[in-house]
C-alpha cells in the first residue's frame, strides 16, 4: 500500500519533470512577455489617471498569472487560469458589482462619488452682479512679474488694470496699446467695432496658448476687488476674455466638507450664515437635517433596503408591478406550451416512416429558428402595422392607410396576442428539433407492442410517447420558461413593450412589458430621462432569484419523471 | 551589473511614458471635445471646421454620439474621465436633469452684457437653471397656426372663430400631445408650472405645478366640449391631405411640415405655396381675450464639467459658443441648414425668408421648462388629456384637478 502510493508520487515527479521542448519555451516567453508589456502600459495609464487601486490589483493579477506558467508544478491550473480569470471579469465581477449597486441609491440625480458632487455645488457657488463688465487681456508686470487682468470695459471703453486682492486702478489713455483685432473677435462690423486695450506700459502681454495648466488657474483664481469690505465679491475671467463681477454665494470647508451659505437664497430656503451637511441619502442638507432643503448635486450613498422597501411598498409601483409580474408568467408558459404543442405535433407529423422528403421539409422548419431573431421580429413589427401591414391589409382585407384598421400593435390585448404569435413562429422549431431528436431515441417496439396489444394512436402518444418525451425534454422546458422569463429581444424589439399603460404615473411601462424589459427601462437605457439603476439592480436581484428558485424547483420534479424509467 | 542597468532602462521608460500619460489631463486646456447627435454633426460640421481654422491653438475633435442614449453615456463618461467638453445640438429641456447628474457646468461668469444680448429674447432663458446659465442657443423651434390662405383669407384673431372641422392637429389616443394642445391651454391662463413672480429670476419655471385651480377646470371643461369634432381624431394621418386639399383651415404644426406642405404627398400631389397657398399665424386669443404662448424649443450647447482632477475646457469651449452663436455661424446654419437663428440679428437677416419669419413672429418668449419635472409631466398630463379630448371624463374638471395632484405628487418624488 505505501510502497504504491510511493510509486505514484514518483510517476507524478516523473510527468511533471519531463523535458519541455525548446519551442514551448519560447511560445512561454512571448505570451507571457506580451501579457506582462500589456499590463506594464495599462498600469502606466492607470497611475497617470491616478487610479491606484485598479493598477495594484492589475499587478496583482500578473504576478498570479507569472507565478502560474513559470513554476512546473500546477498542471491543471494553466489549464483553468483564463477560463477563471474571463469568468471573475465578466461573470462574477457585474454579479457582485449590480448586487452592490441594488444597495446604492445610484441614480441620475446620484450620479458619481461625493468629491464630484462638491465639485459641481463649488462650479455653481457663485453669481453674477450687477456692474460693469470687462474685455480682458491677460498681462504680467515687467517689475516683479505679478500676474494682472486688463480690463477695457464693455460700457465706456475705460481702460483698468487689475491685481488680485486689490482694487482696479485706472491706466491713463497714453499708456496702453489697443489691439487691432476687434474686442468682440465675431463681430460683423469690423470698421466701427470697439478695440480692447492689449498691453499697458510696465506690462508685458502673455498669450492664453503659452500658459501651463498652473498659470491659468492663477489668471482664473485671480479677483480684482470691488468693495473692500466685501471678500466674497469681485471682478474675475472665466475664459480669458471677459471679465464680470461676481459675488460667491458659497464657502467650503476641506475639512469638514462642509458649505456655507455667503448670502441668501433668493427663494428664502436658508439664509447667510447657514451650514449645509452632507446627509446619508447623499446630499448636501440645510444642517445636515435630512427633510431640511438640499442643494442640488447629489451622489451615490449606501442605502441598505430601501430599493427593495420601494419595490414592495411604493403605491405608484404596484399596479404595474403586479400586471408586469403576471404578464411575464403568462407569456414564458404560454409560449413553452405553445411551441412545445406546435413544435411536437409537427416532429410527430415528420417523424412517419413513410412520409418521403423528410430531410427537406425539416431543414425548411428549421429556418425561422435559423434566421437571426432581430430580423425577422422587425420584419413581424412591419407585417404587424396598422395603417399599411401586410396582415391588415392584405391577409385580413382592410383598407391600406386607414387609421381604423385592427390595432395590432396599439392596444394591449391585440400587442400581447401579436407577441404570442411571433413567438411562437420563432420558438417552435427549436421545439420540433429536440423532439424529433428524442423520438428517435423511443424505441419502435415499445409502439409496436402497443399497437398489437390493441392501442389507438393516441392512446399510444398519450400513455407512451409523450411521458418518455418528457424525461428527456423537460428539462429543456424548464430552461426555454427560464429564457423566455427573460426574453429582451422579442418584447423590445417588436413594440418596445408598448403600448404605454396610460394609467401608470410615474413609471414607464407598457402593456407588453416583461420584468427584464420594465427593470431595462428603470434603468433608463431605453432613453428615458429618470435612471435609476439602484431600483433596476435590485429588481435583476429579484428575477434572479425568481427564475434561479423556478429552475431548482423544475429540476428536482424532473427526477420524478425519470423515475418512469 | 546587468540586472542593474535593465532596471536603471525600466525605470527611464517608466518615467517617460508616465509622464506621457500624466501630461494628458494637461493637454485639456488646448483640447477642445464636441459631443452631437447625426444631424447636428451634419449640420455644424462646416462651422467646426471653420472654427478650427479660425483657432489654431485648439485640437478639436468632433464626435458623433446617438440623440437617444447620448444622456446616459455622458452621465458614464464624467465618472470615467472620459467626457467631452460641449455637447452639441442637445435639446434644452435636457439641462435640469444634466444639471443634476453633475454633468454640467455654468457659464455665466463668461456671459457679458454684450454677449447677453445677441440672442433673440427667451432663448439664453432656455439655458438656464437654478440661477445659472449651462450653455449657449443655438437653434429654436416652435408651433403656429398654418392657415390654408384660399380657404380662410384672413388671420385668426379668436379661438372662437374656429368651427368643428376647420382646425386638425396630431395627437395620440392614449398620451395625447399635450406640446401642440398647450397654446389651447394657455388661452386660458394655465401654465404647466408656476413661474417665479418677482427678484432676479423672475419669470423661470419652478417645479409647483400651475395648471390646476379654475383656469385649469375651464380649460378641461372646453377641451371636452370641443372634443375629437373640433381637434379631429387622433393618430390623423390624413392632416397634411387634407390641409393641402382645404378639407381643413387651420393646422397646428411647425416648421418641420412646411416642406410636406410645400411638395404634396402621395393622394394629394400638389403642394401649396408660401403666401398664395398658405400662411403661417400667431395663435388667437382664448375666448376670454387671454394671450395664449406656445413653447418655445432651443437646441444648443452645453458646457460639460469634468472630475476635480479632470477638468473640461472651460475657456476653449466659452470661445466656440461664442463663435456658434455669432451672427455669421447662425446665418450660415439657416443658409445650409434651415435652422432658425436664435441670434437677434441673424433671425432678422434670416427673416427675408416668409417660413421663417412665419414661425419667428408667431413665436413667443416662453421656453418650454427645462426641469426633470417636466419630464414627470408629459405623459401624466397628456394621458388625462387624451381621455377627456375623446370624451372618456364625465367631469373633466375633476378628471383635471386629479390629474394635477397625482402630477405635483410624481414630481415631489423627483430629486
Amino acid at each position: 500500500m505505501v510502497e504504491e502510493s510511493k510509486q505514484k508520487t514518483k510517476q507524478k515527479k516523473v510527468r511533471d519533470e519531463r523535458p519541455t521542448t525548446l519551442a514551448a519555451i519560447l511560445w512561454k516567453i512571448v505570451l507571457l512577455g506580451l501579457t506582462d508589456a500589456v499590463v506594464f502600459l495599462l498600469v502606466l495609464v492607470m497611475v497617470g489617471q491616478e487610479r491606484f487601486t485598479e493598477s495594484i490589483v492589475t499587478v496583482i493579477v500578473a504576478i498570479i498569472i507569472n507565478w502560474i506558467y513559470l513554476r512546473k508544478r500546477g498542471l491543471p491550473a494553466k489549464y483553468l487560469a483564463p477560463g477563471v480569470l474571463f469568468l471573475i471579469a465578466f461573470q462574477i465581477y457585474i454579479l457582485l458589482f449590480s448586487g452592490y449597486t441594488a444597495f446604492t441609491n445610484y441614480s441620475s440625480s446620484h450620479n458619481g462619488d461625493q468629491a464630484l458632487a462638491i465639485n459641481t455645488i463649488k462650479n455653481a457657488s457663485f453669481r453674477v452682479i450687477d456692474g460693469e463688465d470687462f474685455t480682458v487681456s491677460l498681462v504680467k508686470q515687467n517689475s516683479n512679474g505679478e500676474r494682472a487682468l486688463l480690463l477695457t470695459s464693455n460700457a465706456d471703453g475705460q481702460v483698468y488694470i487689475g491685481k488680485d486682492g486689490k482694487e482696479k486702478a485706472v491706466v491713463a489713455p497714453g499708456d496702453y496699446t489697443l489691439s487691432k483685432d476687434c474686442a468682440d473677435k465675431y463681430a460683423e462690423d469690423k470698421t466701427t467695432c470697439a478695440h480692447a486695450a492689449y498691453t499697458a506700459k510696465g506690462f508685458t502681454p502673455v498669450k492664453v496658448a503659452d500658459l501651463s495648466l498652473f498659470d491659468k488657474n492663477k489668471y482664473l483664481s485671480l479677483r480684482v476687488v470691488l468693495d473692500p469690505a466685501k471678500s466674497n465679491e469681485g471682478i474675475k475671467t472665466a475664459d480669458f476674455s471677459s471679465a464680470l463681477p461676481i459675488e460667491t454665494t458659497f464657502s467650503f470647508n476641506e475639512k469638514t466638507k462642509w458649505f456655507t451659505a455667503l448670502i441668501a437664497d433668493d427663494s428664502g430656503n436658508y439664509a447667510a450664515g447657514d451650514v449645509f451637511k452632507p446627509g446619508n441619502d447623499g446630499f448636501y442638507h440645510l444642517n445636515g437635517n435630512l427633510k431640511a432643503y438640499n442643494l442640488s448635486g447629489g451622489w451615490r450613498v449606501e442605502v441598505g433596503f430601501k430599493n427593495f422597501v420601494t419595490i414592495f411598498t411604493d403605491q405608484d409601483l404596484r399596479k404595474p408591478l403586479l400586471k408586469v409580474i403576471s404578464w411575464t408568467f403568462i407569456f414564458a408558459i404560454s409560449t413553452v406550451l405553445s411551441t412545445f404543442v406546435l413544435g411536437m405535433a409537427v416532429a410527430l407529423l415528420f417523424n412517419h416512416e413513410r412520409l418521403r422528403g423528410k430531410k427537406l421539409y425539416r431543414s425548411v422548419m428549421i429556418l425561422p429558428y435559423a434566421f437571426p431573431a432581430f430580423l425577422s421580429v422587425y420584419v413581424w413589427a412591419g407585417l404587424f402595422n396598422r395603417e399599411n401591414g401586410f396582415i391588415n391589409t392584405v391577409i385580413l382585407g382592410q383598407t391600406p392607410g386607414s387609421e381604423a384598421n385592427f390595432p395590432w400593435l396599439t392596444e394591449e390585448g391585440p400587442a400581447r396576442l401579436a407577441v404570442l404569435l411571433v413567438n411562437l413562429w420563432l420558438g417552435f422549431p427549436y421545439m420540433f428539433l429536440i423532439v424529433t431528436g428524442a423520438l428517435q431515441s423511443i424505441p419502435a417496439e415499445l409502439t409496436e407492442a402497443a399497437t398489437i396489444d390493441g392501442a389507438s394512436p393516441w392512446q399510444s402518444f398519450r400513455l407512451i410517447k409523450l411521458p418518455l418525451l418528457l424525461v428527456s425534454i423537460a428539462p429543456l422546458l424548464i430552461s426555454s420558461f427560464a429564457f423566455n422569463f427573460n426574453n429582451f429581444t422579442i418584447i423590445y424589439l417588436l413594440n418596445k413593450g408598448g403600448p404605454a399603460d396610460s394609467s401608470v404615473v410615474g413609471y414607464d411601462v407598457g402593456g407588453t412589458d416583461i420584468l427584464i424589459t420594465f427593470v431595462y427601462k428603470i434603468a433608463g437605457f431605453n432613453g428615458g430621462t429618470g435612471q435609476n439603476y439602484g431600483l433596476a439592480s435590485a429588481f435583476s436581484i429579484l428575477i434572479f432569484l425568481v427564475v434561479g428558485s423556478l429552475s431548482l424547483v423544475s429540476f428536482r420534479r424532473t427526477r420524478t419523471l425519470e423515475d418512469i424509467n | 551589473m546587468k540586472l542593474r542597468r535593465v532596471t536603471g532602462l525600466l525605470a527611464a521608460a517608466g518615467v517617460i511614458a508616465g509622464a506621457f500619460f500624466a501630461s494628458a489631463p494637461a493637454n485639456a486646456t488646448t483640447n477642445l471635445t464636441i459631443w452631437a447627435d447625426k444631424g447636428t454633426v451634419d449640420t455644424i460640421t462646416a462651422r467646426v471646421n471653420a472654427f478650427k481654422a479660425a483657432n489654431p491653438e485648439y485640437t478639436v475633435t468632433l464626435v458623433e454620439k446617438d440623440f437617444g442614449t447620448v444622456r446616459d453615456i455622458l452621465k458614464q463618461s464624467v465618472q470615467s474621465n472620459t467626457q467631452p467638453d460641449i455637447l452639441a445640438g442637445a435639446a434644452h429641456d435636457w439641462i435640469g436633469n444634466l444639471v443634476k447628474a453633475n454633468v454640467l457646468a455654468p457659464i455665466d461668469s463668461s456671459l457679458p452684457a454684450s454677449w447677453k444680448d445677441d440672442f433673440i429674447p427667451g432663448a439664453l432663458t432656455a439655458m438656464k437653471y437654478n440661477g445659472h446659465y449651462y450653455g449657449a442657443p443655438g437653434w429654436t423651434e416652435n408651433i403656429a397656426i398654418i392657415r390654408n390662405v384660399k380657404k380662410a383669407p384672413k388671420p385668426l384673431t379668436s379661438v372662437n372663430q374656429i368651427k368643428d372641422g376647420e382646425l386638425e392637429l396630431n395627437y395620440s389616443a392614449t398620451t395625447s400631445d399635450p406640446y401642440h394642445f398647450y397654446p389651447f391651454q394657455t388661452m386660458f391662463g394655465a401654465p404647466v408650472f408656476a413661474q417665479v413672480a418677482s427678484g432676479a429670476n423672475k419669470g423661470d419655471w419652478t417645479d409647483t405645478v400651475g395648471m390646476g385651480g379654475k383656469p385649469g377646470a375651464d380649460f378641461a371643461t372646453w377641451l371636452k366640449s370641443k372634443g375629437t369634432k373640433f381637434f379631429g381624431p387622433p393618430a390623423n394621418a390624413k392632416i397634411l391631405c387634407d390641409f393641402i386639399k382645404g378639407k381643413i383651415k387651420y393646422w397646428v404644426t411647425g416648421a418641420w411640415n412646411i416642406n410636406a406642405i410645400q411638395s404634396g404627398a402621395s393622394g394629394c400631389t400638389t403642394g401649396l405655396k408660401i403666401g398664395t397657398g398658405y400662411a403661417i399665424d400667431k395663435f388667437p386669443k382664448g375666448p376670454t381675450g387671454i394671450t395664449p404662448h406656445q413653447f418655445l424649443g432651443i437646441r444648443g450647447y452645453l458646457m460639460i464639467a469634468g472630475r476635480p482632477g479632470n477638468p473640461t475646457n472651460v475657456p476653449g469651449a466659452v470661445e466656440f459658443m461664442k463663435y456658434m452663436t455669432s451672427q455669421s455661424t447662425q446665418f450660415s446654419l439657416y443658409d445650409n441648414f434651415n435652422k432658425t437663428p436664435a441670434n437677434a440679428a441673424a433671425l432678422n437677416q434670416a427673416k427675408n425668408d416668409p417660413v421663417i419669419k412665419g414661425f419667428a413672429d408667431a413665436a413667443n418668449t416662453v421656453p418650454m421648462p427645462n426641469s426633470p419635472a417636466m419630464d414627470v409631466a408629459w405623459t401624466v398630463w397628456g394621458k388625462a388629456e387624451a381621455r377627456i379630448i375623446q370624451g372618456k371624463e364625465a367631469k373633466p374638471d375633476v378628471a383635471w384637478a386629479a390629474m394635477v395632484k397625482a402630477l405635483q405628487t410624481a414630481v415631489n418624488k423627483v430629486k
